[in-house]
Protein backbone atom coordinates (compact mmCIF):
# COMPACT_ATOMS: atom_id res chain seq x y z
CA UNK A 1 0.00 0.00 0.00
CA UNK A 2 1.19 3.49 -0.85
CA UNK A 3 1.10 4.75 2.74
CA UNK A 4 3.23 1.91 4.09
CA UNK A 5 5.70 2.25 1.25
CA UNK A 6 6.03 5.98 1.86
CA UNK A 7 6.45 5.35 5.59
CA UNK A 8 9.31 2.95 4.92
CA UNK A 9 11.00 5.44 2.61
CA UNK A 10 10.69 8.38 4.99
CA UNK A 11 11.97 6.36 7.91
CA UNK A 12 14.99 5.30 5.90
CA UNK A 13 15.71 8.79 4.56
CA UNK A 14 15.01 10.88 7.68
CA UNK A 15 15.72 8.52 10.55
CA UNK A 16 18.04 5.86 9.10
CA UNK A 17 15.58 3.26 10.41
CA UNK A 18 14.18 0.41 8.36
CA UNK A 19 10.77 -0.91 9.41
CA UNK A 20 9.32 -4.37 8.86
CA UNK A 21 5.67 -5.30 8.84
CA UNK A 22 4.55 -7.14 11.93
CA UNK A 23 2.74 -10.42 11.92
CA UNK A 24 -0.31 -11.27 13.95
CA UNK A 25 1.33 -10.81 17.36
CA UNK A 26 -0.37 -8.34 19.67
CA UNK A 27 1.20 -4.99 20.28
CA UNK A 28 2.66 -4.61 23.78
CA UNK A 29 1.02 -2.47 26.40
CA UNK A 30 3.07 0.69 26.51
CA UNK A 31 2.41 4.37 26.38
CA UNK A 32 1.93 5.48 22.79
CA UNK A 33 2.48 8.94 21.38
CA UNK A 34 -0.48 9.64 19.12
CA UNK A 35 -0.05 12.01 16.19
CA UNK A 36 -2.51 12.61 13.37
CA UNK A 37 -2.70 14.60 10.18
CA UNK A 38 -5.80 15.33 8.13
CA UNK A 39 -5.92 15.15 4.37
CA UNK A 40 -8.52 17.66 3.24
CA UNK A 41 -10.46 17.62 0.02
CA UNK A 42 -13.56 16.12 -1.53
CA UNK A 43 -13.04 12.84 0.39
CA UNK A 44 -11.21 13.89 3.57
CA UNK A 45 -9.44 11.34 5.70
CA UNK A 46 -7.08 11.16 8.63
CA UNK A 47 -3.76 9.43 9.07
CA UNK A 48 -3.03 8.51 12.68
CA UNK A 49 0.28 7.26 13.96
CA UNK A 50 1.13 5.63 17.27
CA UNK A 51 4.78 5.61 18.33
CA UNK A 52 6.07 3.82 21.42
CA UNK A 53 8.07 6.22 23.58
CA UNK A 54 11.32 4.26 23.19
CA UNK A 55 10.93 4.41 19.44
CA UNK A 56 10.18 8.14 19.56
CA UNK A 57 13.48 8.70 21.37
CA UNK A 58 15.46 6.65 18.85
CA UNK A 59 13.84 8.59 16.01
CA UNK A 60 14.74 11.87 17.71
CA UNK A 61 18.36 10.86 18.30
CA UNK A 62 18.78 9.74 14.71
CA UNK A 63 17.05 12.73 13.15
CA UNK A 64 18.69 15.42 15.26
CA UNK A 65 22.04 13.71 15.58
CA UNK A 66 22.03 14.41 19.31
CA UNK A 67 22.29 12.13 22.33
CA UNK A 68 19.04 11.17 24.03
CA UNK A 69 19.83 13.12 27.19
CA UNK A 70 20.23 16.29 25.17
CA UNK A 71 16.77 16.00 23.62
CA UNK A 72 13.84 17.51 25.49
CA UNK A 73 10.38 16.00 25.49
CA UNK A 74 8.93 18.93 23.50
CA UNK A 75 11.60 18.33 20.88
CA UNK A 76 10.67 14.61 20.73
CA UNK A 77 7.07 15.66 20.12
CA UNK A 78 8.24 18.01 17.40
CA UNK A 79 10.23 15.26 15.71
CA UNK A 80 7.18 12.99 15.68
CA UNK A 81 5.03 15.75 14.19
CA UNK A 82 7.65 16.40 11.55
CA UNK A 83 7.79 12.67 10.71
CA UNK A 84 4.02 12.60 10.25
CA UNK A 85 4.17 15.82 8.24
CA UNK A 86 6.73 14.40 5.81
CA UNK A 87 5.02 11.01 5.53
CA UNK A 88 1.67 12.72 4.92
CA UNK A 89 3.20 15.00 2.31
CA UNK A 90 5.01 12.24 0.47
CA UNK A 91 1.88 10.08 0.59
CA UNK A 92 -0.11 12.90 -0.98
CA UNK A 93 2.54 13.37 -3.61
CA UNK A 94 1.97 9.83 -4.87
CA UNK A 95 -1.79 10.30 -5.14
CA UNK A 96 -1.59 13.14 -7.63
CA UNK A 97 -5.00 14.57 -6.76
CA UNK A 98 -6.14 17.91 -5.36
CA UNK A 99 -6.18 16.92 -1.68
CA UNK A 100 -4.58 19.32 0.76
CA UNK A 101 -2.26 18.41 3.59
CA UNK A 102 -3.31 19.58 7.03
CA UNK A 103 -1.01 20.41 9.93
CA UNK A 104 0.09 17.53 12.19
CA UNK A 105 -1.63 17.36 15.54
CA UNK A 106 -0.07 15.79 18.65
CA UNK A 107 -2.68 14.19 20.93
CA UNK A 108 -0.42 13.29 23.84
CA UNK A 109 0.38 9.83 25.15
CA UNK A 110 -2.15 7.06 25.61
CA UNK A 111 -2.10 3.38 26.57
CA UNK A 112 -4.95 2.78 24.12
CA UNK A 113 -4.65 2.27 20.38
CA UNK A 114 -8.39 2.77 19.82
CA UNK A 115 -9.06 5.11 16.95
CA UNK A 116 -12.69 5.73 15.96
CA UNK A 117 -13.44 5.49 12.26
CA UNK A 118 -10.26 3.65 11.38
CA UNK A 119 -10.54 1.61 8.18
CA UNK A 120 -7.00 0.34 7.74
CA UNK A 121 -4.31 -0.45 10.28
CA UNK A 122 -0.67 -1.35 9.69
CA UNK A 123 1.55 -2.46 12.54
CA UNK A 124 5.23 -2.05 11.85
CA UNK A 125 8.35 -2.82 13.82
CA UNK A 126 11.82 -1.35 13.85
CA UNK A 127 14.58 -2.96 15.88
CA UNK A 128 12.11 -4.45 18.30
CA UNK A 129 10.06 -1.29 18.74
CA UNK A 130 6.55 -1.01 17.38
CA UNK A 131 4.47 1.63 15.77
CA UNK A 132 1.08 1.72 14.13
CA UNK A 133 -0.16 3.59 11.08
CA UNK A 134 -3.92 4.06 10.67
CA UNK A 135 -6.08 5.38 7.88
CA UNK A 136 -9.65 6.46 8.49
CA UNK A 137 -12.40 8.78 7.33
CA UNK A 138 -12.81 11.97 9.31
CA UNK B 1 30.85 37.22 1.08
CA UNK B 2 28.71 36.16 4.02
CA UNK B 3 24.99 35.97 3.69
CA UNK B 4 21.91 36.38 5.87
CA UNK B 5 19.29 33.65 5.56
CA UNK B 6 15.85 33.57 7.15
CA UNK B 7 14.40 30.08 7.62
CA UNK B 8 10.69 29.75 8.36
CA UNK B 9 9.16 26.52 9.66
CA UNK B 10 6.63 25.76 12.41
CA UNK B 11 8.60 22.68 13.45
CA UNK B 12 11.44 23.40 15.91
CA UNK B 13 12.96 20.05 15.02
CA UNK B 14 12.93 20.99 11.33
CA UNK B 15 14.45 24.42 12.09
CA UNK B 16 17.20 22.69 14.08
CA UNK B 17 17.94 20.43 11.11
CA UNK B 18 17.70 23.24 8.54
CA UNK B 19 20.35 25.14 10.52
CA UNK B 20 22.62 22.09 10.68
CA UNK B 21 22.24 21.35 7.00
CA UNK B 22 22.81 24.96 5.94
CA UNK B 23 26.04 25.06 7.93
CA UNK B 24 27.07 21.73 6.39
CA UNK B 25 26.97 23.30 2.93
CA UNK B 26 30.17 25.15 3.82
CA UNK B 27 28.75 28.45 2.63
CA UNK B 28 29.73 31.32 4.93
CA UNK B 29 26.59 32.31 6.76
CA UNK B 30 26.75 35.71 8.43
CA UNK B 31 23.37 35.38 10.14
CA UNK B 32 20.86 32.53 10.23
CA UNK B 33 17.51 33.89 11.35
CA UNK B 34 14.64 31.60 12.30
CA UNK B 35 10.87 32.04 12.47
CA UNK B 36 8.03 29.69 13.40
CA UNK B 37 5.45 31.03 10.95
CA UNK B 38 4.85 33.73 8.39
CA UNK B 39 3.89 36.37 10.93
CA UNK B 40 7.07 35.90 12.93
CA UNK B 41 9.04 35.99 9.68
CA UNK B 42 7.60 39.41 8.78
CA UNK B 43 8.48 40.74 12.23
CA UNK B 44 12.05 39.51 11.79
CA UNK B 45 12.31 41.05 8.32
CA UNK B 46 11.30 44.42 9.80
CA UNK B 47 14.41 44.18 11.96
CA UNK B 48 16.61 42.63 9.27
CA UNK B 49 15.98 44.17 5.85
CA UNK B 50 19.51 43.05 4.90
CA UNK B 51 18.23 39.49 4.54
CA UNK B 52 19.63 37.83 1.38
CA UNK B 53 17.42 34.76 1.12
CA UNK B 54 14.28 33.30 2.67
CA UNK B 55 13.62 29.56 2.93
CA UNK B 56 10.06 28.89 3.95
CA UNK B 57 7.89 25.89 4.69
CA UNK B 58 4.44 26.08 3.14
CA UNK B 59 2.16 24.44 5.68
CA UNK B 60 2.25 26.55 8.83
CA UNK B 61 -0.36 27.84 11.26
CA UNK B 62 -1.23 31.55 11.61
CA UNK B 63 0.35 32.55 8.30
CA UNK B 64 1.38 29.90 5.78
CA UNK B 65 4.18 30.00 3.24
CA UNK B 66 2.08 31.27 0.33
CA UNK B 67 0.70 34.13 2.38
CA UNK B 68 4.24 34.97 3.49
CA UNK B 69 5.49 35.04 -0.10
CA UNK B 70 2.67 37.37 -1.12
CA UNK B 71 3.27 39.65 1.87
CA UNK B 72 7.01 39.87 1.18
CA UNK B 73 6.51 40.58 -2.52
CA UNK B 74 4.07 43.37 -1.72
CA UNK B 75 6.68 45.40 0.18
CA UNK B 76 9.11 47.33 -1.99
CA UNK B 77 11.87 47.08 0.62
CA UNK B 78 11.67 43.24 0.61
CA UNK B 79 10.54 42.50 -2.93
CA UNK B 80 14.04 41.74 -4.16
CA UNK B 81 14.69 39.00 -1.55
CA UNK B 82 14.60 35.60 -3.27
CA UNK B 83 12.31 33.08 -1.62
CA UNK B 84 12.62 29.30 -1.76
CA UNK B 85 9.79 27.05 -0.59
CA UNK B 86 10.38 23.89 1.40
CA UNK B 87 7.77 21.30 0.46
CA UNK B 88 6.71 18.02 1.98
CA UNK B 89 4.36 17.30 -0.89
CA UNK B 90 6.39 18.22 -3.93
CA UNK B 91 3.36 18.12 -6.19
CA UNK B 92 3.63 20.20 -9.35
CA UNK B 93 0.46 22.17 -8.60
CA UNK B 94 1.73 23.17 -5.15
CA UNK B 95 5.13 24.23 -6.45
CA UNK B 96 3.62 26.06 -9.41
CA UNK B 97 1.37 28.02 -7.11
CA UNK B 98 4.33 29.02 -4.97
CA UNK B 99 6.32 30.04 -8.04
CA UNK B 100 3.42 32.06 -9.40
CA UNK B 101 3.29 33.94 -6.07
CA UNK B 102 6.95 34.85 -6.40
CA UNK B 103 9.06 31.96 -5.08
CA UNK B 104 12.12 31.21 -7.22
CA UNK B 105 12.75 27.55 -6.35
CA UNK B 106 11.62 24.67 -4.14
CA UNK B 107 13.35 22.16 -1.91
CA UNK B 108 11.65 18.87 -1.03
CA UNK B 109 11.68 17.55 2.53
CA UNK B 110 13.69 15.78 3.75
CA UNK B 111 16.47 17.63 1.99
CA UNK B 112 20.19 17.09 1.68
CA UNK B 113 23.06 19.57 2.11
CA UNK B 114 24.10 19.30 -1.54
CA UNK B 115 20.60 20.33 -2.71
CA UNK B 116 20.54 23.26 -0.28
CA UNK B 117 23.98 24.39 -1.40
CA UNK B 118 23.00 24.24 -5.07
CA UNK B 119 19.80 26.20 -4.46
CA UNK B 120 21.51 28.86 -2.35
CA UNK B 121 24.36 29.38 -4.83
CA UNK B 122 22.04 29.39 -7.85
CA UNK B 123 19.45 31.63 -6.23
CA UNK B 124 22.01 34.20 -5.14
CA UNK B 125 23.82 33.97 -8.47
CA UNK B 126 27.08 33.25 -6.70
CA UNK B 127 29.85 31.05 -8.01
CA UNK B 128 31.30 28.61 -5.54
CA UNK B 129 34.69 30.34 -5.39
CA UNK B 130 33.10 33.69 -4.56
CA UNK B 131 31.97 32.51 -1.16
CA UNK B 132 34.13 31.35 1.68
CA UNK B 133 33.44 27.67 1.36
CA UNK B 134 35.37 25.32 3.56
CA UNK B 135 36.32 22.01 2.10
CA UNK B 136 33.73 19.50 3.15
CA UNK B 137 35.31 16.54 4.82
CA UNK B 138 34.23 12.95 4.60
CA UNK B 139 31.36 12.18 6.88
CA UNK B 140 30.17 15.77 6.95
CA UNK B 141 26.87 14.68 5.42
Amino acid sequence: MNLVKVTFEVFGEMFFLFPDEMGEEALPTVLWHRVSIDIEGSAPYRLTFFFADAMARVMSENYLGEREEAISQPMVVDVLKEAVNVIGGNHLNRLNDDSLLGIPHYHGTTPSLDTPGVELVHDLTIEGERFRVCYGKI
Amino acid sequence: MSITILVVDDSKAALFMHEKIIHLTGIEIGQLLKAGNGREALAILEQHPECDLILTDLNMPEMDGLELIKAVKQRAVWRHIPMVVITTEGRDAVIEEALSCGAVASLPKPFRPEWVKEVILKTLGVKEDDTCIDELGEGDF
